[in-house]
């Protein structure tokens, strides 16, 4: 089935201009201080990504950032030890170290290729969307609610596990309730890194012990959509998303909210 | 009495010429604004207006007399306590719409309400309107009771099929003893634009 997207493209930079950055420090350094210095200013940075990967990975428990932070690892630890590193090894340790370094970018470009570190808040909101119309002037920055449903605490619980491994977004218990954020693409870092997120701003789907359901969305996710929608449907039809994923995973059918969302995916590089 | 009728009495008690006029009227049989104005030193306007108000509250009475010059009026006390009783019941209860014909709500397209919600998450604890444009605006915020943010929580949005009052409290699982302070909140906010009255 095509669908029509109904976001305006992803014109987030902070994938792309990470590389840059760190080739730009690079270079200077090079040009500076040397090679030497560049390479452990390098080993530095890398070892950076690694901290802030495992902290995702203890954040979110998705194993596949451990591919990616021992990549990182391999690639600090290369860095530093190879032939013209600050601490250079001999030529048979550094074939070894390249060999593992090899596998784990293997890993790691595995992860990459099969989006298993992809957050997918985009399309979350794209799916939200699909049969909403679109109405002027709908737009209120409260929250909605959005029914009551019966579960057993335990199942809530491990979706919000799901829900957090599968990078679908992050989840958040506060008092009595448990909060889903979807997270996009573009905002990820801003989300797991930045002490002073608050959800409040962004948009959730809230679950309460006692079963109640309200749904927010944020002005800067409403206004991500390129046309002005209704915003009551919209704001159900998110809601009625999550609890459909909490349905299928009641029943055991995770892999139906894999399809759903991977109906939408962009390209490679989305 | 309501409150404009009080409001108007409490201003002209409230003057600092007041208690003298009325010590004027105790040891008076009676007076006119002329005479009672040269004593206090006044001027005759301000005394005639404060003679002619009491009079239309009935404390004082008045009687037109002419002695060989054009008429003018001579005013004496007519009761010597005064009190002012505003009934609550009748002049605020009635005015509480509850009689209204049904009619339905939902909030405004582009009302510009920014709705703060209390820490458990399932209530609004207040309501901000900016309101003017530019620096000049100023914010007005309503900090709202339980009941008025469990009902505002429940308002339909701007696009969703509006709801009558009573449709909203059983959504919201309100104590129905408490629709007398949501239709004072719902009053408020339709004529800040933020809510719709539909039909």
């Amino acid at each position: 089935m095509v669908r029509h997207k109904k976001l305006k493209p992803d014109r987030s930079i902070f994938g792309p201009i990470q590389p840059v950055i760190v080739l730009i420090i690079f270079g200077l350094t090079i040009v500076i201080w040397g090679i030497k210095i560049a390479l452990a200013v390098l080993v530095i940075v890398y070892l950076m990504y690694f901290a802030f990967t495992m902290y995702a990975f203890f954040r979110v428990k998705n194993y596949y950032f451990i591919t990616a932070g021992f990549f990182q690892i391999m690639m600090a630890v290369f860095l530093f030890f190879n032939r013209i590193g600050p601490k250079p090894l001999s030529e048979d340790m550094i074939r070894g170290i390249v060999i593992v370094m090899i596998c784990s970018a293997v890993m790691a470009g595995y992860a990459l290729i099969t989006k298993k570190l992809k957050w997918w808040g985009r399309e979350i909101f794209e799916l939200a969307a699909q049969d909403v119309e679109v109405d002027p002037e709908t737009f209120t920055e409260r929250p909605k609610p959005s029914g009551k449903i019966v579960y057993r605490r335990d199942d809530l619980f491990g979706f919000a596990r799901y829900y957090q491994k599968n990078l679908l977004g992050l989840c958040k218990r506060e008092d009595n309730t448990l909060i889903f954020i979807p997270v996009k693409m573009s905002d990820w870092a801003n989300a797991l890194y930045n002490p002073s997120y608050n959800y409040k701003d962004h948009s959730y789907v809230a679950i309460s012990f006692d079963g109640n359901v309200y749904t927010f969305i944020s002005k800067k996710d409403y206004l991500d959509y390129k046309e002005d929608l209704a915003f009551d449907q919209l704001t159900a039809s998110l809601s009625n998303l999550h609890l459909n994923f909490f349905d299928w995973y009641q029943a055991g059918k995770e892999v139906r909210i894999k399809d759903s969302i991977r109906e939408l995916e962009g390209n490679i590089f989305s | 009495m309501d409150f404009i009728e009080a409001r108007k009495l409490s201003n002209y008690l409230s003057k600092g010429y007041a208690e003298h006029i009325f010590r004027l009227l105790m040891t008076y049989k009676d007076i006119s604004a002329t005479e009672a104005a040269s004593r206090l030193n006044l001027h005759v306007q301000t005394v005639q207006e404060f003679l002619e108000t009491m009079t239309s509250y009935e404390i004082l009475s008045k009687q037109e007399v002419s002695e060989s010059k054009r008429p003018y009026f001579r005013y004496k006390l007519a009761k010597r306590i005064i009190s002012l009783e505003i009934d609550l019941d009748k002049v605020l209860v009635a005015k509480d719409r509850t009689d209204e014909p049904e009619y339905t709500l939902r909030e405004k397209k582009n009302s510009g309400a920014k709705f703060t919600v209390a820490r458990s998450g399932k209530l609004f604890s207040s309501v901000s309107i900016w309101k003017g444009d530019g620096r000049g605006g100023k914010e007005r915020k309503i900090n709202l009771t339980e009941a008025q943010g469990l009902f505002l929580f429940n308002l339909p949005f701007p696009d969703a099929l509006p709801l009558s009052v009573d449709e909203i409290i059983t959504k919201s699982e309100v104590d129905i003893t408490h629709k007398p302070e949501i239709l004072d909140i719902v009053q408020e906010l339709i004529e800040l634009s933020i809510i719709e009255r539909i039909k």
